[in-house]
């Protein structure tokens, strides 16, 4: 209070002592600003005060800004005030158009609108005794009965208490909302009768304590401010947790927070402009992996579905190592996919070749004539000489064949061309097997050079074709150094003669050893080219192609080869023709395709790997948290092996240790040392990005007529159901029948596939012969026939010891160990068989079956059962978890009510 | 038929006299309203309470789609359809994309044509389809043949 009389003065005075502590500071800056509300005294700008005192800046600034802050302060809340009162208003005149309705439709029903008041007064009729009539079914009449007072209502047996639930078809993660780890909860003891709240460690409590300062809107704003405009200094730090409250840290996290907000909103209002467009469908200037974004994101690869709700949105996107084989149109003779095919194009250039130029050819030399004749004048000696001289390094080494092309920056994509031909050429006079040797071993699959050199056949035609023209007509080029430089070619390329008959499509698919190692050295300078790339994407397809484009382009090479119908019809439906297509291909393309097989996949994978070495950060801290937990229900598992990988015995070996969560990995090839497979104990599944030879991999099983129901099947024999895609004869179809089905493949007479295809019984809830609810039987099953599935929430073991301790004081638990990450709580979210109670002489059993790459837990009979029966199976309590009615006979129902009550801490309220 | 289901009706027709006297000496109660269950609705076949209905788990699947704020209207409907899809036709393995591809291609035809967002949704989810090695080149070929189909014949009535 003191401090409140200094006066404004003393603010004017040289800055502090570095050396006063930021208690005082604090102090100081409060009573600034309340001295300056009061005295008005600072009113002048902050800029003003620095020129006239600019040795006093610092304190100045502060006076000046506590005295902004309450400025804006009161700004905000006078805002707010205009706010409020304006929608009391609009809301005032809401309800009074609502009001007049009811009230005009009240005065028109004239008597009726007090009706309320009148039937208080005078009412149907009158209860004088006991509700007698309820138990009555005869109807209204009986409320005229005269009342007597010894009726008896039927007897009802109780219900066992019940809790609602949401039925659940297939397990669910746990949403995030639904945690109840730090959150208080508060219980109804029913033996204490009263509430209760939940919290019986040190832990929890403090956990309870750290509250957090939640920032209002004016609040963010004034955080904002203070910042944009003085700094992020320590004093406004300061200044700011007095009016806002919490700490300096607190708002220096906030103002962060708010930084990336405002920088996020920015992106978004950029991206916005250039959104989608509406006459093509697609935004043209986003990339492919940014249109893709959503569905990676949102896709779930092992369920098939958007959104899955078992393995949440945002996953590791894994791709599989192996691509899939190019498709080939088989049917020799093609016929042109559209109006725009090229095929048409390249029909009138055979047949015609001194009629007019064909569009490409046009486009070609239009787009690329003015820059030919800049470089011209040096290209043609410069072109031999790189000849020459790549030549001669070739024969030692690969890697100067992308010099010719970053050297010489200037010229045209035809140049390009027509100079990778030389070497090609050159190359393939050399014959040098190495190269080939080389190229292999560094891995380049050799199909993708075969696909390519089938397309090569048509550049090659294509460069063929323009050369001739160039030189036979001579008149479309005006400068001769050009066609010199073309002549040269053609006498470089001396080996394109025996090329020719390779033009005919028919003998397309034909290519004699030579062409491919051609290939092999057209594809060396791959990795190191992007300097090409986007020179030539730049020059020769000019502003025509879209990012978009080129990258679907590049894709469409990727899926179908060179195929510029298929590419156009898949991939650039709408946007390009196929001519247009065929002649990017054989333009720019030519070097772009270098590109398209590498850095797509090499990235994506990149990217993949390097989200796996998070989760496998991230997977063992959460297995090292707690184990023990209330009264789950246990399962003890214990591989058997039959027939599965080495690697899987290590589990067997090790009797109690519970399944594994398993968790894709994206290695490449094959899974060594470092695979989060193999290290975590499980195998690799279909869902693994490595290689289908994988050692790590569950190879399925080749059952013909077991039916794959005994251990002799290996899937069976390793608690796996069957999958169709891996075992050799478990097929199943799918589809209702209204849109057809699929091939069928196999015989499917899997009887390994139960919960999968949902073969269960139908399960009854009633009154349970042993405690509360029982789940009862419809039909009468055999022997290991399948009952069904229990399904829950996925929890956590850490957030299964939170619900845990309020499930043991309800006395009733649905949890269910699954593997070492998750338990089953059918609590909140489940099926009816979480009303099957526990027996130590059960009529089922449950088993953890892994499903598709997930734990599923399904109820099997372990006898006969016959319908109408109740379900039991043995929950495996540990010693002293069971409930007193699932332990030895002996416990009784006064023992379990008294240690319930003791564990419970009292909520102590008013 | 799928086979299941037929087994399934088999047993049952053969035990039903002897497990209608079992079932009627119990009360059983609806699972999800603990209401007192009528005879008939025990020894139906159908249980209505082991599945989820179509409609409910459409809505709910559209209300969860439409959470996500950083993507397009078109986007959730194309997800929507897909996902709605897989559900009905009971699309569950790998193996079975290809075949699902072609059919919603026919089944959502007319719809992805008259949209070309939508279209492009569908398109580009089936190039993702491929990056995960689920759908090959050929079928890719065909779901657009099909489509292809679909905007002739619509741009043919447009003249007629």
């Amino acid at each position: 209070m003191t401090l409140e009389t200094i006066p404004p003065r003393l603010f004017l005075l040289p800055s502090s002592p570095t050396s006063l502590v930021i208690g005082a500071k604090q102090k100081r800056s409060r009573a600034a600003e309340r001295a300056t509300m009061v005295s008005r005294a600072a009113d002048d700008a902050p800029s003003k005060f620095s020129q006239k005192w600019p040795g006093e800046k610092s304190s100045e600034c502060l006076g000046n800004f506590a005295y902004r802050i309450s400025q804006l302060h009161k700004e905000i809340q006078a805002e707010r005030i205009g706010f409020v009162r304006e929608s009391v208003e609009r809301n005032g005149k809401k309800v009074q158009s609502y009001a007049c309705q009811l009230l005009l439709a009240a005065s028109r029903n004239g008597g009726i609108a007090r009706s309320l008041s009148t039937r208080i007064d005078d009412p149907l009729c009158k209860y004088v005794g006991l509700a007698q009539g309820l138990g009555d079914k005869d109807g209204i009449g009986s409320h005229e009965v005269v009342p007597s007072k010894n009726i008896k209502l039927p007897y009802v047996e109780k219900l066992p208490p019940y809790t609602a639930w949401i039925f659940l078809d297939r397990n669910q993660r746990m949403a995030e909302d639904q945690s109840v780890v730090g959150r208080r909860r508060i219980y109804y003891d029913q033996h204490g009768s009263e509430t209760l709240i939940c919290s019986d460690s040190e832990e929890e409590i403090a956990e309870l304590e750290e509250d957090r300062h939640d920032y209002s809107e004016g609040e963010d704003r004034i955080i904002w401010t203070a910042f944009e405009e003085y700094g992020c200094t320590e004093d406004v730090q300061n200044i700011l947790s007095q009016f806002v409250g919490g700490t300096a840290l607190e708002i220096q996290d906030r103002y962060k927070l708010l930084q990336q907000q405002s920088h996020e909103d920015h992106n978004l209002n950029v991206k916005h402009p250039a959104a989608i467009n509406h006459d093509k469908g697609i935004s043209l200037e986003k990339t492919l992996s940014a249109t893709l974004d959503s569905f990676d994101n949102i896709f779930c690869r092992r369920c098939l579905v958007f959104d899955c709700r078992l393995h949440g949105c945002s996953q590791n996107v894994i791709y599989p190592n192996e691509k899939q084989p190019y498709f080939y149109e088989h049917d020799n003779d093609w016929t042109p996919c559209s109006d725009h095919c090229y095929l048409h194009l390249r029909a009138a250039r055979k047949s015609t070749e001194s009629s007019a130029i064909s569009s490409i050819y046009r486009r070609k030399g239009k787009s690329s004539q003015g820059k030919e004749e800049v470089a011209a004048s040096s290209s043609a000696e410069e072109l031999d000489l790189d000849i020459v001289s790549d030549q001669g390094c070739i024969s030692v080494n690969i890697a100067p064949v992308p010099h010719i092309s970053t050297r010489d920056t200037s010229g045209t994509v035809a140049h390009h061309l027509e100079k990778q031909k030389d070497v090609e050429d050159n190359i393939t006079a050399l014959d040098d097997p190495n190269l080939i040797g080389d190229n292999i071993s560094q891995g380049y699959p050799v199909k993708r050079l075969k696909k390519l050199s089938s397309d090569e056949d048509e550049l090659q035609k294509c460069t063929h074709f323009e050369l001739r023209k160039r030189s036979s007509e001579k008149i479309g080029c005006s400068d001769e150094t050009s066609n010199e430089k073309c002549e040269d070619v053609v006498m470089a390329g001396a080996n394109d003669a025996k090329d020719l008959p390779h033009e005919a499509p028919s003998t397309s698919g034909s290519q004699n050893t030579m062409r491919d190692e051609t290939e092999v050295v057209v594809e060396l300078p791959k990795p190191e080219q992007p300097s090409i790339m986007q020179q030539s994407q730049g020059k020769s397809c000019s502003s025509e192609w879209k990012p978009i484009e080129k990258e679907l382009y590049l894709k469409g090479v990727e899926i179908f080869g060179r195929n510029s119908c298929l590419i156009a019809r898949n991939m650039l439906s709408g946007l390009k023709t196929c001519t247009e297509v065929s002649n990017y291909m054989h333009n720019g393309g030519s070097s772009v395709p270098h590109r398209s097989i590498a850095a797509p996949t090499s990235l994506t994978e990149d990217s993949g790997d390097a989200d796996m070495t998070s989760t496998e950060q991230e997977n063992p801290i959460r297995t090292r948290l707690i184990r023990k937990r209330g009264r789950a229900r246990k399962l003890k598992y214990s591989w058997k092996s039959a027939g599965h990988p080495s690697i899987w015995k290590r589990i067997a070996d090790g009797k109690n240790q519970s399944c594994k969560q398993y968790v894709p990995c994206g290695c490449q090839s094959l899974c060594g040392k470092e695979c989060p497979c193999l290290d975590n104990g499980t195998c690799c599944e279909k869902y693994c990005g490595c290689s289908k030879s994988c050692k790590n991999r569950f190879r399925g099983c080749h059952c013909a007529k077991s039916q794959c129901r005994s251990r002799q099947c290996p899937c069976f024999a390793a608690g796996r159901e069957c999958d169709p895609d891996v075992c050799r004869n478990c097929w199943v179809s799918c589809g209702d029948g209204s849109l057809g089905e699929p091939p069928r493949r196999g015989d499917g007479q899997c009887g390994n596939m139960r919960l999968l295809l949902r073969q269960q019984q139908r399960i009854l809830l009633a009154k349970s012969d042993v405690a509360g609810w029982g789940a009862f039987l419809k039909n009468s099953v055999n022997k290991n026939d399948y009952l069904g599935e229990y399904t829950g929430e996925l929890i956590s073991h850490r957030e299964a010891d939170k619900r845990g301790k309020i499930y043991d004081r309800a006395n009733s638990s649905f949890l269910f160990d699954l593997n070492d990450q998750y338990v089953l709580d059918a609590y909140r979210k489940g099926d009816k068989l979480k009303f099957a109670n526990h027996s130590s002489n059960p009529n089922c059993y449950a088993k953890v079956m892994l499903v598709a790459g997930d734990h599923r837990v399904g109820i099997f009979a372990k006898e006969r059962i016959e319908a109408s029966e109740e379900l039991f199976y043995d929950y495996r309590y540990g010693p002293d978890q069971a409930p007193a009615w699932a332990r030895k006979p002996e416990g009784s129902k006064r023992d379990d009510s008294l240690v319930s009550q003791g564990r419970a801490k009292k909520h102590q309220s008013h | 038929m799928l086979q299941f289901a037929k087994t399934r009706k088999l047993s049952f027709e053969r035990s039903e006299p002897r497990n209608r006297l079992l079932l009627q000496k119990r009360q059983f109660f609806h699972s999800h309203r603990a209401q007192p269950m009528a005879l008939e609705q025990v020894m139906s076949d159908r249980d209505s309470e082991d599945e989820v209905d179509d409609d409910v788990a459409d809505f709910e699947d559209r209300r969860m789609l439409d959470d996500f704020v950083d993507v397009t209207k078109d986007e959730k409907q194309m997800m929507h359809l897909w996902n709605s899809f897989v559900r009905k036709q009971r699309v569950l393995a790998d193996g079975h994309i290809p075949w699902a591809c072609e059919a919603f291609s026919r089944l959502h035809g007319h719809d992805l044509v008259r949209a070309p967002a939508l279209f492009w949704c569908w398109r580009l989810f089936m190039i993702k389809l491929w990056n995960h090695g689920l759908l090959d080149a050929r079928t890719m070929n065909n779901c657009n043949i099909i489509l292809e189909q679909f905007q002739n014949e619509g741009s043919d009535q447009m003249k007629s």
